[in-house]
């Protein structure tokens, strides 16, 4: 193909988008809400999975001495927990970390604990990190058959955080099929407009001896074109979103950064653009092959 | 160049366009096809330029056969053959020369070429000071040698045309038929579909009359009726 030729199929493909705006316009639409709530949903889905990761790291699980244990017996105790399968690693706190952890999530209220240093009444701990946080309830229950332990966990944040998750997952992946499926109905349309309008000129160009592909590229790059812009508004708009609802949840909330953690601007856009643009491209391809294929036919 | 042989075309309705039709047009030739309005002179048309198939028989045209032809080659077959149509078929938001260089850029010509043929084209036509006029201020005559210029621009072998001047007066008609001639002179083989009388009688041609899809007479220097 020549550069020429291509400059011909891109000059006809603006001016198809340009001749029926509004079609194009209602396309460019559909594309960019299909995007964007693929956006959003993707941005929770990372988000939920990256916080699931952080319980998975902190442990999720501590476990506590009910009674005063020797040393002797701390190193007996880790080497039976470590026997439970899926911890992949346990960290002894003693009671000055503890309260100096405390201190550090305080923040500047930490003052607060000051002169607890010498009557300590935070117990010895471990502190279990698990492989995956679904072999949490499994781990639980073998360490509840040791003595002299109190487990703790968080169990209830855990099952809401894990249901979210795939809640999550089939809600997007239901919005994604059902507005995909529009946007590829309304591309087929908005070109099939096109190509009604072009109709004698195709048949034209048949006459002259124009190749199905000569004939067929100027929509195929309208479809292109209205995909990308309807992929681009929504990244556009959830880049800056993005940016400013999690800088607003870390400002109001210093408390809770240990909890409340966000995936940078740039790993998420590192995924989510790539993904957004090829579906968006792809509708548009998908749509005008479509309707030009008809007549093509013929 | 043309040959048909045995050629049968039922349409899925039923109708028999042409029945076991055999004819031969050479290199070169200048042919009427005449007949009434469905008789089958059209669908003649049609099976050369392959948009429908033959029930029965094969047509070779430049040593090809059509029937055989795969479709992504028909592209390739059309532009052996240029076509005028009666209602013209310009492109209405295209000038003169822009419908004609559109010929061009089809077959992917440089820009290069298409600056140096078109007006060369256009001027034997006689429309070299109506190159920037779009079709709708045009007469009919003119129109059809903006078609005409289209359908010779690529320098086709063959050359058909399906009732050219069915919408002109007869004036304009003659200058039309004289540059068929024209072209025809060049070594481009004509074949011209059409029933006005008065033109194929005095154009001393040859003739192949269709009537009910059969293939009735063929006569070199005919005239429309040879009763006589």
């Amino acid at each position: 193909m020549k550069i020429r030729t291509i400059k011909y199929f891109a000059g006809q493909g603006l001016r198809g988008i340009w001749r029926n705006r509004l079609m194009s316009l209602a396309s460019m639409g559909t594309i960019a809400s299909c995007l964007m709530i693929v956006g959003i949903f993707y941005c929770i889905a990372v988000n939920v999975d990256y916080m699931l990761e952080t319980l998975e790291e902190t442990g999720g699980i501590t476990v506590f001495y009910t009674e005063d244990v020797s040393e002797k017996k701390t190193e007996a105790l880790k080497q039976q927990i470590n026997n439970i399968e899926h911890i992949k690693n346990i960290v002894y706190i003693s009671p000055e970390d503890a309260l100096n952890k405390e201190k550090k999530e305080w923040g500047e209220y930490a003052s607060l604990l000051e002169g607890l240093e010498n009557d300590n009444p935070l117990p010895p701990s471990f502190e279990i990190a698990l492989e995956d946080i679904r072999y949490q309830k499994n781990v639980v229950e073998q360490l509840t058959k040791i003595e002299g332990i109190e487990v703790r966990y968080l169990e209830e944040e855990t099952k809401i955080l894990i249901g979210f998750n795939n809640m999550i997952r089939i809600i997007s992946l239901v919005l994604i099929l059902v507005l995909g499926f529009i946007g590829i109905m309304l591309m087929d349309n908005t070109i099939r407009l096109t190509v009604y309008v072009r109709k004698s000129e195709i048949n034209i160009m048949k006459y002259i001896g124009a190749t199905d592909w000569f004939i067929r590229w100027p929509f195929i790059i309208e479809g292109i074109i209205i995909g990308l812009i309807g992929a681009v508004i929504p990244l556009g708009i959830l880049w800056f979103s993005y940016n400013f609802i999690t800088e607003l949840i870390y400002e109001k909330n210093t408390l809770i950064q240990n909890i409340l953690s966000f995936r940078s601007t740039e790993e998420i856009f590192q995924v989510l653009s790539p993904v957004s643009l090829a579906i968006g491209i792809s509708i548009g391809i998908i749509g005008s092959s479509i309707s030009i294929r008809r007549y093509l036919k013929a | 160049m043309i040959r048909l042989q045995n050629v049968t075309k039922t349409y899925p309705n039923g109708t028999e366009a042409l029945k076991d039709v055999s004819l031969s047009i050479d290199k070169g030739e200048f042919a009427f096809i005449i007949g009434n309005s469905g008789s089958g002179k059209s669908t003649l048309l049609k099976l050369l330029l392959k948009e429908t198939e033959p029930s029965q028989g094969e047509i070779i045209i430049h040593g090809k056969e059509v029937n055989k032809l795969r479709k992504n080659r028909i592209p390739y077959l059309r532009r052996e053959m240029g076509v005028v149509f009666q209602d013209f078929r310009l492109l209405p938001n295209k000038t003169v020369y822009e419908n004609v260089a559109f010929a061009m850029q089809i077959v992917e010509a440089t820009p290069k070429e298409i600056r140096r043929n078109v007006p060369m084209v256009l001027s034997m036509v006689g429309l070299a000071k109506k190159a920037r006029v779009y079709p709708g201020q045009l007469s009919g005559g003119e129109q059809q040698r903006t078609a005409l210029a289209r359908a010779i621009i690529n320098n086709p072998p063959i050359l058909l045309a399906d009732e050219p001047t069915g919408n002109l007066d007869p004036g304009t008609s003659w200058e039309i038929m004289k540059l068929l001639k024209d072209i025809n002179h060049r070594g481009t083989t004509v074949v011209i579909a059409t029933h006005e009388k008065d033109i194929v009688d005095k154009m001393k041609k040859r003739v192949i009359e269709i009537k009910e899809g059969v293939l009735i007479r063929d006569l070199q220097k005919g005239g429309y009726n040879d009763e006589d």
